[in-house]
């Protein structure tokens, strides 16, 4: 009994320690990012370090990815808990926007940054973002027989491995895709892959598990997961698509950041933007691995692809979200019911 | 004695009584807010919606073909690992225990080891079996490179990692189950068929029927724990039905059809549970005395002793695998000082979640699984009816998906709770009594029956009040049980993930969830360590209580 009441009062204490006194409530800021959690936690400590303000992260799940938080901050709209959102892709976050979940911040970083990379409103700002590549098993895959078109694929079904494009960056490709092709033609790309038998998964991880292992030829996926197989040796390349003259481009999918409306702390989260555009952490994460295509210029160099010159999908974010609203019903009556 | 004095004790009598039933009250309506309350609330939405005759909610109640197969699938790779475990358990069981009994000495050391060494295993969070899987698979494929068989895998297929992570995470349940299955069958009565028959022959018509209610409990535990688990198939890329109410409520963020989602499940689950509770209380023989002494007596007798052999190597090779991977994990040397140091917040709050869930599950477990035992002690004291819907409510929570609880209660926290709630790092220990409350008021009433009713009959002639009765009789009789309830609790909060990812408030850093999100970019040393301090939590706070039990029982388990 006594050593159970030893037990109660150490627990009790510590529970004390834990729970956010009123005084504190004013340097902390919550974000949810669907960043992974190992890319993103060093940067967070980064800005934890440096202002003294106590990050509180709510990081996604593999599966429901970005849509996840996305949803729920949709659902907390009247009650915000958070004060940041960070996502790895931007579709999503113009989903946000048109949803009246964003709040105006511009942080001084805009003025650097390319144009098309940051909303006219100011609800959210992007930096350097992944690139779409097809990932190869180079034993399976000769070199002369690897695509260069993502519109050959379909025709290869059964030899791809595709995350479930309702999810993820997937979800932004299906969007670019239906901008650029016409929402028929990029609804009619998925339906051709799985009936053809493409193998639809849960994330763009598994997709590069699924190559590297040699269990699916090639599949698509973003260039920070080619580079985590490639980083370890697996046998397997990364392929840009559609470069050059003439050609769709690969579509680069960037981060965005944006500030929610009524955030409980407003200031903190205007700071944690403001650190989260600078070019120092766009340059630390392209270090890490998470970027890889640059928004401006920089000396970093992304492991895997040094600083690739890639000729990008010509899509702008506002045919994006338009697209996007258009493509995603469609896509979950063939993938979701 | 005078009658106003006579009727003043009378009253006092009274009035400790009702104090004692409106405890009792207090705790089984603790345990329904706790554990089936956020459950019900959208399981609530889903079924008003079907009574409605909503097409939307029947859609989602009739499967599309798509679903129909998940359904269907999810089934099959639960079998799959309710069939292995059962098979390799039982075999390696009678290995072990003839084992055992064959050694020297009337009470054998390893009549101690078997049960601790088992519920060490079963207390291991899921993903340290998975992270072990794609270290052994990483591993294996090194070995096989380094000889110049380039073509080896760099994983194996999703479905055959997360069944062998699946199953040799729930083997020891199967284990224990048909140990006790063994145990409770006598010498005498398959002696005298060997006379008759052959071995595998008397196994099957006398051992396998004697030990079956036990045997199929252990398999009814594995397999609902199986089909209601969505983590360890995410893990290795692999979609499951259970996942499917997680992407359903991310999708849409409407708990209501995740909960319908989840009513196959439920259905299903609940069936297994009542049909193993039916085995059990129709045909399970209550073991007397403690494991070693059983164990000394029983020499069980199993169908072949080439299989036996063979399942006992594969639980050994597995476990020495377990061990081996756990101490390479120290080899990390330097780096784990730093990596706990570096996670030492998110170790702290872990560490308070678990011992406040602990602490929390005492008191409801106690008193609902001593009523429990009182109900099963004095029949006439209560209808068939009521001990049935008693332990309806006790054993329903083991049917729900914990994805669907971690669902509930993030709706429950959103609709109702203050901001300061909802953003506490405490929120958790509420999924972590939603999931092993029911657990601890079963290891309390197992504890409780254990006790000899002549004891509490004889302490009850004092006519005690209800607190000097429960401090100076049943709390001490109960106090192995309340021992392993919060051990069990403790283990199972440190490890839990899938109720606690989706209703855990930001920021609320727990080892579970970051051994989980890295566990996605595959094995690493960060994990290795971070998996090691989680083993290592568990498993000093098993040892520790089994400890502590054992000195209670005077050394033996």
């Amino acid at each position: 009994m006594r050593k159970m009441f030893w037990i109660a009062a150490v627990a009790a204490v510590l529970a004390a320690l834990l729970v956010p006194r009123p005084g504190d409530e004013a340097r902390v800021v919550t974000v949810y990012t669907s960043v992974d959690q190992v890319f993103s936690e060093p940067i967070l400590k980064a800005f934890e370090e440096k202002t003294g303000i106590r990050v509180a992260a709510l990081y996604d799940a593999e599966a429901a990815k970005t849509v996840g938080l996305v949803n729920r901050l949709i659902a907390e709209k009247n009650a915000p808990l958070a004060d940041v959102f960070w996502n790895g892709e931007i579709l999503r976050t113009l989903a946000l926007k048109d949803e009246g979940v964003l709040d105006v911040h511009r942080p001084p970083a805009v003025g650097m940054l390319p144009p098309r990379l940051v909303d006219p409103d100011g609800h959210w700002t992007a930096i350097g973002g992944r690139a779409r590549v097809l990932l190869v098993n180079t034993r399976l895959v000769p070199r002369d027989r690897r695509p260069t078109s993502i519109l050959e694929l379909p025709a290869r079904a059964g030899e791809v491995a595709v995350a479930n494009p309702l999810f993820g960056s997937t979800s932004t490709h299906a969007a670019a895709l239906a901008a650029t092709l016409g929402v028929d033609r990029a609804v009619g790309f998925f339906v051709a892959l799985k009936a053809g038998g493409a193998q639809v998964v849960d994330g763009n991880a598994v997709v590069r598990d699924l190559v590297a292992a040699g269990r699916a030829p090639m599949g698509l996926t973003d260039t920070d997961d080619a580079c985590e197989a490639i980083g370890r040796g697996d046998p397997v390349a990364a392929v840009f698509l559609d470069q050059g003259l003439g050609g769709l481009g690969t579509l680069v999918v960037p981060n965005s950041v944006a500030l929610i409306r009524g955030a409980p702390h407003p200031q903190a989260a205007r700071a944690l933007i403001d650190f989260l555009t600078t070019p120092e952490t766009e340059a630390a994460l392209i270090t890490a691995g998470w970027i890889q295509i640059p928004s401006r210029p920089t000396a970093a160099t992304a492991p895997c692809y040094g600083t690739p010159t890639i000729d990008a999908m010509a899509v702008t974010m506002s045919a994006i979200r338009e697209a996007g609203s258009l493509v995603g019903p469609r896509l979950t009556e063939v993938f979701q019911r | 004695m005078t009658a106003p004095a006579a009727e003043s004790r009378r009253a006092a009598r009274r009035s400790r009584v009702t104090s004692a039933g409106s405890l009792v009250a207090t705790a089984w309506a603790f345990y329904v807010a706790v554990t089936l309350a956020p459950v019900l609330a959208v399981a609530g939405r889903g079924l008003a919606r079907l009574v409605a005759g909503d097409a939307e909610a029947w859609g989602l109640l009739l499967p599309s073909t798509r679903r129909l197969w998940l359904l269907v699938d999810s089934l099959a790779a639960s079998l799959a690992v309710t069939a292995f475990t059962t098979i390799i358990g039982m075999l390696a069981a009678a290995a072990f225990l003839r084992r055992i009994a064959a050694g020297d000495g009337a009470a054998p050391r390893g009549a101690s080891l078997l049960p601790a060494a088992l519920i060490l295993w079963a207390i291991t969070p899921p993903y340290l079996h998975a992270l072990v899987g794609m270290e052994a698979g990483n591993a294996l494929a090194a070995a096989l490179r380094a000889i110049g068989l380039t073509v080896a895998p760099a994983q194996w297929p999703g479905w055959l990692a997360a069944f062998a992570a699946q199953a040799f995470a729930l083997l020891p349940i199967s284990l224990a189950a048909a140990s006790v299955g063994l145990l409770g069958v006598g010498r005498a009565e398959f002696e005298a068929g060997r006379m008759l028959a052959g071995r595998g022959r008397v196994f099957l018509r006398v051992v396998l029927p004697l030990a079956a209610p036990a045997t199929a409990a252990g398999a009814a535990a594995v397999f609902v724990l199986a089909l209601l688990d969505h983590a360890t198939p995410s893990l290795f890329g692999r979609a499951s039905h259970a996942m499917e109410i997680v992407a359903e409520h991310a999708a849409t963020r409407l708990a209501w059809r995740a909960a319908i989602l989840a009513l196959p499940l439920i259905l299903i689950a609940g069936l297994a549970i009542a049909a193993a509770s039916i085995a059990v209380r129709r045909g399970g023989r209550a073991l007397t005395g403690t494991v070693a002494m059983r164990i000394a007596e029983a020499r069980p007798l199993g169908p072949s002793p080439v299989a036996e052999s063979l399942a006992a190597a594969i639980v050994l090779g597995y476990a020495a695998l377990f061990v081996g991977l756990a101490a390479a994990g120290l080899g990390l040397g330097t780096a784990l000082p730093r990596l706990i140091w570096e996670v030492r917040r998110d170790l702290a709050t872990t560490l308070v979640d678990a011992v406040l869930a602990g602490l929390l599950a005492l008191g409801p477990a106690a008193l609902i699984g001593w009523h429990l035992a009182a109900g099963e002690g004095r029949a006439a004291g209560r209808t068939v009816v009521g001990r049935g819907a008693a332990w309806v409510v006790v054993l329903l929570p083991l049917a729900v998906p914990p994805a669907l609880i971690g669902v509930g209660i993030a709706e429950v926290l959103a609709d109702h709770a203050p901001m300061a709630l909802r953003t506490s790092p405490l929120v958790a220990i509420w999924a972590h009594l939603a999931r092993f409350l029911p657990f601890a008021v079963l290891v309390v009433h197992a504890a409780v029956r254990r006790v000899d009713p002549a004891l509490i009959d004889a302490a009850r002639l004092h006519r005690p009040s209800a607190p000097a009765r429960w401090r100076r009789i049943e709390g001490p009789l109960s106090m192995s049980g309340l021992v392993a309830a919060f051990a069990l609790v403790f283990c199972g909060a440190v490890g839990e993930l899938e109720a606690t990812l989706l209703s855990a408030a930001p920021g609320a850093g727990l080892l579970s969830m970051r051994v989980f999100n890295y566990l996605h970019y595959g094995a690493s040393d960060t994990v290795a360590a971070l998996g090691l301090v989680l083993g290592a939590i568990v498993w000093v706070a098993a040892v520790t209580a089994l400890r502590a039990i054992g000195r209670r029982r005077g050394g033996e388990p």
